[in-house]
């Protein structure tokens, strides 16, 4: 099957609680499983899809893959800038300023660095972007590491 | 020969003992014993070095005939077959050799101080003539006197040292000496005593020929200036063999005549007491003025016995033995010049260590030598020798019959063995029973009487004394005995310190009234009449200086002029003179009548009182109160730090000497003294009083050290005198530790001088103490004990090698701000090294902002696991990351960090905050995901499609469920985000406590928060539409936004329990924030929250709420001995609960209704004999003062309060309290009296932020707080609350409000112990511990 051809994919949890990504009208409950029914999705052409997958049933929804790291960087600037530069750390309510700014130029879209596939991925609650890396070759692919990214203090 | 018969140099002994098969060397003893009968006479009729050949040559021929004894008896022994001839020449053996020998060895002793003594009297024509005579005899004696103890007595003629005579002799009592001294050298009186010489003390110990000290122990009275006067007097008869001159009475060194003047003060002869004067034939008691004399006399003598019956046995090893003797002669020095009780107790000391070295010497010989039968009669004679009631004898007969067995049954080394230990046994046994006496005897002499003690207070401790006396050292001592001297010894420190107690009472009166001229009052009206005077003197004395100015100009053109002038300036001068002398008398009055006033106060109304709830020992109350008489001012300072202190009896015992040492400008032991004269010098002693009443242990002690060796001159050590904001206070001093803790090579050493000197200037240094850091030194003292211990240091140096310099930009930006760097300043691995132990040194407290969730565990594991603590610090220092311990993802370490806090410890606290936010977040939304998706479950019945799904889907168009279902929930899971409100209703929480704190539900695409059923539904159903690409305006779109609306949806997604509860509500989400998320970010594991006290539900009282919390806290943590717990009040705070603070003990019980019972007597009876209680008048008095002094400062320099502090000054001292009144009774006075100038103030500000119904507010509270300070003890700890600085910390407590007597919760802050009530919102919650 060619890349295009890949059904729309939705991310979701079962009636259990449980990740399950939704392929079409099949439900598939594990990563193993969707890997052995799509085995393109290993594939350079769809690494973004790939990456989302497995950042599904690996953090289901903590982090958003960045598949279009200009328009984060924009969001997250201006998400910066509309931030009360002199209140101070408040628990439970997270700031990008509580942390600090990120080299963009560092983060790309999703892509393969040789048989490891490598994305960044925005933790939902805090705003920042991590670096996931997994191995990918073949039908077989492990379990992501999610490394936060180097921060610069905003001052 | 009987079995350790007693040698005797007499031959009736040796005829009564002598062995009958004795034949050729009995006699020949005999005769050599007769030689010795012989010359006894010329031995008492004086004894020169002629006699002492003679005597020399009979006690040789006595010990050579004793070896033909011993000879002929050996060789008898090996012939004879008789078993008891045999043992008759056994013991004529062991008699004949060294308790022969100690018997010839004490006549010659006894000699040799004859032939001295000779020598002295030959001399003694010295003694009696002039000066320059007096100054050759002393000069003579001076050498025996660095040898030897002598009794001397001193004679006084006139005024005039030189005419003043020794008289010296080792047997000849003093008084006899006295006695000649009158009739020989004219002395008109004398006193007498022991005289001796004190040695320097190298590094080998004391060298007598170095002897400069002449040390004169009185036995006769005192006389005035002693010390000084022998020193003149030996000057002027050009005495050079003493530099210096003690006078010891009673054991104590009391003139040491060091001065260097030779200015004398005039003697009078008269008045020395006629008993100094009396003769006596010699022996009988020393003078016993204070009770003490013979009670020291009694212990050195027993120090002394205890030190002869120290025997070296023959068996140890030579070189051994050397050494054991030459300790035991040094002891017996010691014991002669012992001049104070710590001199005895080291002496003590020192015979027990020697006793010890003893017998492991013993051990280590005896063992290859003794036999069984010898050690089992070695036994019976110890055992003879001692109380049979010492319990460690009740074993003995059983293990000598094991013993017994062992030899029986061949195993004879075995049975040795055995009796070897219980030779030990009972060696030690006696050897406790000594040391047990000896101690309690010297607890007799620190009990003497105090001085201002009446004659019945000094019958009453004598009578005691006596009894105690008499049961250590009677005839048949027993343990017994000694468990019931123990027993009256702690009632004798009970009456002593009572009585000390009230002769300092009435010393310190009868100081104040001598000074004043008779018993003058000091009550306001007679102070103000004083101060009135006071004026009056001054003004005079402004007159008379102007009218002498006004003298000085006057003209002085002519001659008349000039004489004119000149009168008038003398006679303005006169009378300015005498204006001043009146001023400065009137001055001077009024401050003996405040130092009086002060006093009283305190001894009425303040905790010097026996009626003080918060009050001192008796001790240490007499000691403040003679504190008083000294220095007013410092005597308040420290009553107040006693208050507060954890010992409080150190700082009484120890302000005495710091008064001393203040007015002599804190001189070093070079003399350097304190810059910044007295005044400097008493803001010292002041904030050492109260540094060393928060520091407690041994900080006066070590406080002496640092001052002597002059480290108190070392301007600003810590290099923060230009500091003002406490936090950067704080991190500077742990820096500043933390960089004399690390050498230069990075390693740590608590103990280097580096570690100890700059401890040493947190502690003690002028400009450090000022502003004192109690919490943070102790917090550091902490620390260097918890790195004293070899597996903590080895850690904490691994982890500190294993820091280097960061290259993450987060880890740079902390390290730069806490180094007080710039943004692009490198950074070395030292200064990364430095950083983190500077926070481990550094307490964690709560900053402002809230992170109560994450704080509470920061605080937690510092206090219980610092190096676990320091791991996580040093992860954030070298790599910027915080990994959590529950396994979550690393994120990086928060950098919104204020300049002066320590930055890694706030990165810790903010980063664990965000983690376990973080992850409830997650937690959150996928539960919110999930209980959505239950609702989607509702979609079919509530839209009547008879549940088919199909229908429902025909229904909006769509064919496949499951997909459009997932679509809907991951709308949901993604759609929606959770943010914290810290509370609304008291904005910020500026303390981390907030009254509704809880998640809010957050609309990703617009941040819209969820606070309303109506805004759910409008979340939800936008989602839904959304999801499902229905438009919002079709009927379809409108039939989901029906359904969501609809209260079966809102039901499903909202939960509810059995009881028909919403118990989920998505816009309304329960409180409580998320301390276990929090706990688990920083800790791992699972934690969660129990109930110790659920909320209430039935408007229970304060006193009640109070009741249950402790009950639950007691109960939940019975038998446990956790330090700290995490406790939460849910949606107000987290923080440490104590479960088992020492305040605690006494409520705690191993069941519910003994728990129950404590409490009740503790505290509810205790709050309802408070608030019933009447205070007395001057009790009543102050707390109406407080009242109003608190009120005072509240509306002080207002404008607006004018009115009212012009009301105020008239009614509040014409209503002040002249009757006792209960707590309520006062406050309710004072308000009373406070109406009208509250009244006032709101009518003349019309600020609804001061109106009358807030003040009425404010000062009840503040006089609550002050009277529960005052009058509640104990205050029941259950807490700690994050709050606080190095300065102080802040505590939940348990305590009766004194008003209502009700049990209620107040927050207090130590120091200086301030309490504040806590609203009632904190105990109407729910108190859970989260583990």
């Amino acid at each position: 099957m060619m890349p295009d051809d890949l059904p729309p994919m939705i991310y979701s949890l079962s009636a259990e609680g449980t990740p399950i990504v939704v392929v079409g009208t099949d439900e598939v409950g594990s990563q193993t499983e969707i890997l052995q029914s799509h085995p393109d999705l290993v594939t350079t052409e769809q690494a973004s899809a790939l990456a989302k997958v497995v950042n599904h049933f690996a953090r289901e929804f903590r982090y958003e893959v960045i598949e279009d790291p200009a328009a984060y960087e924009d969001a997250y600037r201006s998400q910066v800038a509309a931030e009360d530069a002199d209140a101070e750390f408040q628990q439970g309510k997270p700031r990008l300023r509580d942390f600090g700014i990120p080299d963009f130029t560092a983060i790309l879209a999703p892509h393969f660095d040789g048989a490891t596939l490598v994305y960044y991925a925005r933790d939902r609650y805090l705003g920042i972007p991590y670096r996931a890396s997994v191995a990918a070759s073949g039908d077989t692919v492990g379990t992501p590491s999610y490394t936060p990214m180097a921060l610069s203090e905003i001052r | 020969m009987r079995n350790n018969s007693t040698c005797e140099l007499d031959p009736s002994w040796w005829n009564r003992e002598k062995p009958k098969a004795l034949k050729k060397s009995a006699g020949g003893f005999e005769k050599a014993l007769a030689g010795y009968v012989k010359i006894q006479p010329s031995l008492r009729n004086g004894v020169d070095t002629n006699v002492k050949k003679s005597v020399d040559a009979v006690l040789g021929a006595i010990a050579g005939s004793a070896k033909d004894v011993i000879s002929e008896a050996k060789a008898l022994q090996k012939t004879c077959s008789d078993k008891a001839e045999k043992k008759d020449l056994s013991n004529t053996i062991d008699v004949m050799g060294k308790p022969l020998q100690k018997a010839l060895d004490a006549v010659r002793s006894e000699v040799e101080d004859l032939v001295s003594a000779s020598d002295d009297e030959e001399e003694e024509a010295g003694a009696f003539g002039g000066p320059s005579a007096h100054g050759d005899y002393i000069r003579k004696l001076a050498p025996k006197l660095k040898k030897r103890t002598y009794n001397f007595a001193l004679g006084l003629k006139s005024n005039d040292p030189s005419e003043m005579r020794f008289l010296f002799h080792l047997k000849k009592g003093g008084r006899s000496l006295g006695a000649q001294l009158k009739s020989k050298a004219g002395s008109k009186k004398f006193t007498f005593g022991t005289a001796g010489t004190q040695a320097p003390i190298g590094p080998d110990g004391e060298d007598e020929s170095k002897a400069r000290t002449l040390l004169l122990t009185l036995e006769g009275r005192k006389i005035p200036g002693l010390a000084k006067r022998v020193k003149v007097m030996l000057k002027s008869m050009k005495v050079a063999s003493f530099s210096k001159v003690k006078i010891v009475v009673d054991g104590l060194v009391e003139e040491s005549g060091e001065e260097d003047d030779d200015t004398l003060d005039t003697l009078d002869l008269s008045a020395i007491p006629d008993e100094a004067m009396e003769e006596s034939s010699g022996g009988g008691t020393a003078p016993d003025p204070e009770g003490k004399g013979p009670v020291w006399d009694r212990v050195v003598e027993l120090q002394r016995q205890a030190l002869k019956a120290i025997v070296i046995p023959e068996s140890v090893p030579l070189m051994a033995a050397h050494r054991l003797k030459a300790a035991h002669a040094l002891i017996a020095t010691k014991i002669d010049k012992a001049t104070t009780t710590e001199d005895l107790k080291k002496t003590s000391a020192d015979i027990e260590t020697l006793k010890e070295t003893i017998q492991q010497a013993i051990k280590r010989t005896v063992k290859s030598e003794a036999n069984f039968e010898g050690l089992k009669k070695q036994i019976a004679k110890m055992i003879a020798e001692l109380p049979r009631d010492l319990p460690p004898l009740k074993r003995v007969p059983t293990e000598i019959a094991a013993a017994n067995d062992k030899q029986k049954a061949g195993q004879e080394d075995a049975g040795r063995t055995q009796l070897l230990g219980i030779i030990s046994t009972v060696q030690k046994a006696g050897d406790e029973f000594q040391t047990q006496v000896t101690k309690r005897l010297t607890m007799l002499v620190e009990l003497s009487d105090p001085d201002g003690s009446t004659d019945d207070e000094k019958a009453k401790l004598k009578t005691a004394r006596d009894k105690i006396t008499e049961l250590l050292t009677g005839k048949d001592p027993s343990w017994a005995k000694l468990v019931e001297a123990s027993k009256a010894i702690k009632k004798l420190q009970t009456l002593h310190a009572k009585i000390h107690r009230s002769a300092a009472e009435r010393a310190a009166m009868a100081h104040f009234n001598a000074a004043l001229g008779g018993d003058v009052g000091v009550d306001n009206a007679s102070m103000a009449t004083q101060e009135g005077t006071v004026t009056t003197k001054q003004q005079a004395f402004d007159t008379a200086r102007q009218a002498l100015e006004t003298a000085q100009a006057l003209p002085e053109s002519t001659p008349q002029e000039q004489a004119a002038r000149a009168t008038a300036i003398a006679t303005a001068a006169a009378q300015l003179q005498l204006a001043q002398a009146e001023r400065d008398q009137a001055l001077e009055r009024l401050e003996v009548m405040r130092d009086k006033r002060a006093l009283t106060d305190a001894l009425q109304a303040g905790p010097l009182g026996s009626d003080a709830p918060k009050g001192f020992s008796d001790a240490a109350t007499a000691q403040l109160i003679e504190a008083f008489t000294k220095d007013r001012k410092l005597a308040e300072a420290a009553m107040a730090s006693a208050l507060m202190a954890k010992d409080p009896d150190a700082v009484a015992a120890n302000v005495g000497a710091l008064i001393d040492q203040m007015n002599g400008g804190f001189a070093a032991a070079d003399g350097r003294k304190l810059p910044g004269g007295a005044a400097a010098a008493r803001s010292y002693a002041e904030d050492l009083l109260r540094m060393g009443g928060q520091m407690g242990g041994d900080y006066f002690e070590d406080a002496q050290a640092y001052i002597a060796a002059g480290h108190h001159l070392t301007a600003d050590p810590v290099g923060d005198g230009a500091i003002t904001d406490t936090k950067e206070r704080d991190r500077k001093r742990s820096a500043f530790m933390a960089d004399a803790l690390m050498a230069a090579d990075g390693t740590i050493d608590p103990n280097s001088a580096a570690a100890q000197a700059a401890f040493g200037h947190l502690r003690f240094s002028p400009g450090t103490i000022e502003h004192q850091t109690p919490v943070l030194n102790e917090h550091i003292a902490k620390r260097l004990a918890m790195l004293n211990d070899g597996a903590n240091r080895e850690r904490a140096q691994e982890l500190l090698n294993d820091t280097s310099a960061p290259t993450n930009p987060v880890a740079l930006s902390l390290l730069r701000k806490a180094l007080g760097k710039g943004d692009a300043d490198p950074i070395t691995d030292e200064e990364a090294k430095q950083v983190l132990l500077g926070s481990l040194l550094t307490p964690v407290g709560q900053n402002e902002v809230g992170s109560c969730f994450a704080t509470a565990g920061v605080r937690r594991q510092s206090e219980t696991d610092p190096l676990a603590m320091m791991e996580k610090l040093k992860e954030i220092a070298t790599t910027g990351f915080y990994t959590p311990a529950n396994g979550d993802d690393a994120l990086p370490a928060i950098t919104s960090i204020r300049d002066g806090d320590d930055q890694l410890i706030r990165a810790l606290e903010y980063s664990v905050a965000t983690a376990g936010a973080r992850q409830a977040n997650s937690i959150m939304r996928r539960n919110l995901a999930v209980t959505f998706d239950d609702g989607v479950e509702q979609y079919k019945e509530a839209l009547g499609h008879e549940g088919t799904w199909d229908a429902f889907l025909e229904m909006i168009g769509k064919s496949s469920w499951p997909r459009e279902r997932a679509n809907i929930v991951a709308a949901i899971g993604a759609g929606f985000t959770f943010t914290y409100d810290s509370g609304s209703d008291s904005g910020a929480a500026a303390d981390g406590s907030s009254h509704s704190g809880r998640f809010v539900l957050v609309r990703v695409t617009s941040g819209a928060e969820i606070r309303t059923r109506a805004a759910y539904v409008a979340a939800i159903t936008d989602i839904s539409q959304t999801a499902l690409g229905l438009d919002p305006a079709s009927e379809k779109g409108q039939a989901i936004a029906n359904l969501c609306a609809s209260d079966a949806f809102i039901n499903a997604v909202a939960q509810r329990n059995p009881a028909g509860e919403l118990t989920y509500k998505p816009w309304e989400l329960p409180g409580g924030g998320f301390t276990t998320t929090a706990d688990n970010a920083l800790l791992g594991g699972n934690p969660s929250g129990h109930q110790m006290m659920a909320k209430d539900t039935t408007s229970q009282s304060e006193g009640a709420r109070s009741r249950a919390l402790l009950e639950g806290m007691l109960g939940m943590f019975d038998g446990r001995d956790d330090s700290m717990v995490s406790f939460d009040t849910q949606g107000i705070h987290t923080f440490n609960g104590l479960p088992n603070h020492p305040s605690l003990d006494v409520l705690k019980g191993d069941t519910p209704a003994e728990r129950q019972a404590n409490i009740q007597t503790h505290l509810i009876d205790a709050g309802t004999a408070l608030r019933d209680t009447a205070l007395s008048v001057p009790r009543t008095q102050s707390a109406y003062d407080a009242f109003f002094e608190a009120f005072a400062e509240k509306i002080k320099g207002k404008g607006w309060a004018a009115r009212a502090r012009t009301k105020l000054g008239t009614d509040v001292p014409a209503n002040r309290p002249t009757t006792g009144m209960k707590p309520k009774d006062v406050l309710d006075h004072a308000m009373a009296t406070a109406d009208d100038a509250l009244d006032l103030i709101e009518a003349d500000l019309g600020n609804a932020d001061w109106n009358k119904a807030k003040l009425v507010g404010w000062l009840r509270g503040v006089f609550k707080g002050k009277l529960a300070e005052d009058l509640t003890h104990p205050q029941f700890v259950i807490a700690d609350t994050n709050w606080g600085t190095g300065e102080n910390h802040t505590y939940f407590v348990i305590a009766p409000d004194p008003v209502t007597g009700e049990a209620k919760m107040w927050k207090r802050t130590d120091p200086p112990g301030r309490l504040s009530e806590m609203d009632e919102k904190w105990l109407d919650t729910q108190w859970r511990a989260v583990e």
